[in-house]
């Protein structure tokens, strides 16, 4: 009875994997005494032996060099060299719910296949003269799932925010007015800090937030309309950002199973067409040897809305709106031999909430973040953020706003390559509240390269529920996907 | 394609295997080994240079994977800059890498990573070099020059053989400590030396991971502005005799003496492209 309890303790595992472990380790130490004629036995000669005298043994290690497989080396693939390049790709993107219950009666059915999105990227690249160039690149979509479920199957917030997609990406014209001096005009995307997972002080594109934890990352920034003017001076650059275009995070649509409610949003504040509302930006960013720092400065309008009523009745009239906030912020990085360190923090003035009227807010976000590359192909990295609410106000906590004085989230990414990079497994966590309390998102992901143009992504995405939104209906959200790319 | 590792230009040279590790129980160092060492580390392997280089990937079952760089490396004192940006293929294209390889031991490289989909340039701290290099069969410890003096230096009973018409030195190495094993994935090595211009032109060596050997030797040498460059070399990593995957590297546009400046080799370069 000992005997099997000691078997199924995980301590007695443990200690086995741990002996053979060790026993492992020793078995590569005693290689290192591994003499290397028995090594070299049974190749074959391929070299030509020095006469007698100059060479008196016969031992060879030649003829490991020769390759015994019989494929053919491919043509060399000869890059044409032009002002002007299309590239892009075509991609398959499906997925399964697995996880939902039968719905009731007006209910959307999630159960089974959830997504068939074809989709196209083109990225038209040209050099129109020294140190100046120009992209233009858009992206289309097409999700079939709706037709084949049936529209009526939907609401008309989700077949309109995720049936088709049509948009400009990345469009602009880049340039060097002066040796020290960087232009670009145009759609473009900014990405301002130092960690990978967390958000703090990228704060000037907006996110899609349509399927959490399922966006690619390549895709989760929205470009927006800019003009960027970067001076470089030694180590430093200092950056000017004036922010043309107003956009807003997209969130989940109504009726989504992501929408945490039962009912439609209310109606949101559209931003200025104009210029009334352009965002200004400042970045000075220092590179050193073994550190990187940064210090930012923004006046833009918030990406995430909030709630607001806008009634002069007793009859509330809610609407969402988007406040225009002050950011300053900071964020650096250390690297020391397989570490690096990760910090940022910022400080964000102007909220406004429901409950508190008229009352404005401050908040303080704080991250810090380490990552470790010592292991064979394989990267670890561990980040947690704190944003705190400044002279909290209990009325914050209720229902619309639901804000908490602390809001700590944390997240933790496994990458680690095998077969020559061919495949790359990632494991990436994030948990919201200081324990999971508030949801948490599990994704495993596999990365497979068929071919140079080809790669196949399968992967699952488990969700716990949590006490606030957008966590509070999303345990049912698990679903494993397959996505298929061709790249040109 | 994971990149989150130590990234070194691609010596033209190719430096790789130059210091590879040798059988333990042997003799330590012998003066003649290490002086033949020297003169191999002391070859002129040019300065200011820009190459193309193909990278043919190759598993056991003859599936072929291509990688395109263009490189760019400039000296800086006793210290290495390198930029390299991808080509090929179309889903890591614009892909850029700048490392400075400092010459001081002690001192840990700066590399920075750009990822065009990311829109973001990523600091890299990676000590250890035993990952492999962009999926291929050399690791990043081959990509650059190493101390001699963290390698004892014999000849292998066999001292010299003539290979392709060539005479060469065969010389064992092995690292003096375990955190040089450790840092650079090998435990021992053989490398085969040309008397008439101090290039290494094959070598053994054994990784750290039982079992593991690879093999390298270069196909195509050339002499480009009189600096011996292999044009063409390959590098087959097996289990036992088995082959597990093999690299073709061919080198193209190899010139020296380029007129590169500071600010090629800047995070502000590196995300403007190419």
């Amino acid at each position: 009875m000992i005997a099997n309890m000691k078997a199924k303790s995980p301590f007695w595992v443990f200690l086995c994997l741990l002996v053979l472990t060790v026993t492992w380790y020793g078995r590569l130490d005693a290689s290192d005494d591994i003499e290397m004629e028995p090594l070299m036995q049974g190749f074959d000669e391929s070299g030509e032996s020095l006469p007698a005298g100059e060479d008196n043994q016969s031992d060879d290690i030649l003829s490991g060099f020769e390759d015994e497989s019989q494929s053919e080396v491919i043509a060399e693939t000869d890059l044409v060299e032009s002002d002007y390049a299309v590239d892009g790709y075509a991609k398959f993107a499906s997925a399964y719910n697995y996880a939902h219950n039968t719905p009731q009666a007006g209910e959307t059915d999630w159960r089974g296949v959830s997504k068939l999105k074809s989709e196209l990227y083109l990225e038209l690249n040209a050099k129109l003269q020294t140190d100046w160039r120009f992209r233009f690149s858009g992206k289309g979509s097409y999700d079939g799932i709706y037709r084949i479920n049936g529209y009526d199957e939907y609401t008309d917030d989700v077949r309109d925010n995720y049936e088709t997609d049509l948009f400009l990406t990345e469009t602009w014209l880049a340039g060097s007015p002066a040796s020290s001096l960087d232009l670009k005009v145009g759609r473009q995307i900014v990405v301002w800090g130092k960690s990978d997972n967390l958000r703090i002080t990228d704060v000037l594109n907006p996110l899609d937030l349509r399927e959490p934890g399922l966006t690619d990352i390549e895709d989760l920034r929205l470009p927006v309309f800019m003009t960027r003017l970067d001076y470089y001076f030694g180590s430093w650059n200092l950056g000017g950002f004036w922010i043309h275009e107003i956009r807003y995070n997209q969130n989940p649509a109504f009726g989504s199973d992501f929408y945490p409610g039962d009912t439609p949003p209310p109606d949101q504040e559209d931003p200025d067409e104009g210029l009334g509302e352009t965002e200004y930006a400042l970045a000075l960013s220092g590179t050193f040897s073994g550190w990187d720092m940064a210090f930012y400065y923004a006046d833009i309008v918030n990406d995430a809305f909030r709630i607001e009523n806008v009634s002069d009745s007793q009859i509330p009239e809610l609407c969402l709106k988007h406040d225009r906030l002050d950011f300053y912020g900071t964020a650096l990085n250390v690297a020391w031999g397989n570490w690096l360190l990760k910090a940022e923090a910022a400080y964000w003035e102007g909220f406004r909430y429901v409950n508190t009227e008229d009352e404005i807010f401050s908040r303080v976000d704080l991250l810090a973040g380490l990552e470790y590359a010592g292991f064979q192909d394989m990267t670890i990295s561990l980040e947690v953020a704190n944003r705190h609410v400044v002279d909290y106000d209990s009325r914050l906590e209720e229902f619309p706003d639901e804000i908490v004085a602390d809001d700590t989230q944390s997240a933790l990414r496994l990458t680690r390559s095998f077969m020559n990079e061919a495949l790359e497994i990632t494991v990436l966590a994030i948990l919201y509240g200081s324990g999971r309390d508030d949801g948490a998102l599990q994704r495993l992901s596999l990365d497979y390269d068929i071919d140079d143009a080809w790669r196949v992504r399968i992967g699952v995405v488990a969700y716990q529920a949590g006490d606030r939104p957008p966590f509070e209906h999303v345990e049912d959200n698990d679903r494993v996907f397959l996505d298929l790319k061709y790249s040109f | 394609m994971h990149v989150y590792k130590k990234i070194n230009i691609l010596s033209l040279g190719v430096v790789m295997f130059l210091t590879l590790l040798t059988t333990a129980g042997l003799a330590a160092d012998d003066p003649e080994a290490r002086a033949i060492m020297q003169k191999v580390e002391g070859r002129d392997e040019g300065d200011h240079r820009t190459a193309d280089m193909e990278m043919i990937l190759i598993d056991k079952r003859g599936k072929q994977r291509l990688r395109k760089i263009r490189s760019f490396r400039m000296d800086q004192g006793a210290d290495t800059y390198s930029l390299m940006f991808f080509l090929h293929p179309a889903d890591v294209k614009d892909t850029g890498f700048l490392t400075y390889d400092y010459d001081d031991p002690d001192r840990d490289d700066d590399q920075w990573l750009y990822l065009p989909a990311l829109h973001k340039t990523k600091r890299i701290a990676s000590s250890d070099k035993s990952g492999s290099f962009m999926g291929s069969d050399l690791n990043y410890s081959d990509m650059t020059s190493r101390d001699l003096q963290d390698y004892d230096y014999t000849f292998y009973k066999e001292k010299q053989k003539v290979i392709d018409g060539h005479k060469v030195w065969i010389i064992q190495s092995r690292p003096r400590s375990k955190a040089v094993i450790e840092e650079t994935g090998y435990t021992k090595g053989i490398l085969f030396v040309r008397q008439d211009n101090h290039v290494v032109v094959r070598s053994v060596s054994w990784e750290e991971k039982a079992g593991y050997t690879k093999w390298m030797q270069i196909n195509r040498l050339e002499r480009i502005d009189g600096i011996w460059v292999a044009l063409d070399m390959q590098v087959i990593r097996r289990k036992g005799k088995q082959m597990v995957h093999k690299t073709i590297l061919r080198f193209d546009n190899v010139r020296f003496n380029q007129d590169l400046e500071d600010a090629l080799f800047t995070t502000r370069r590196l995300e403007k492209g190419l």
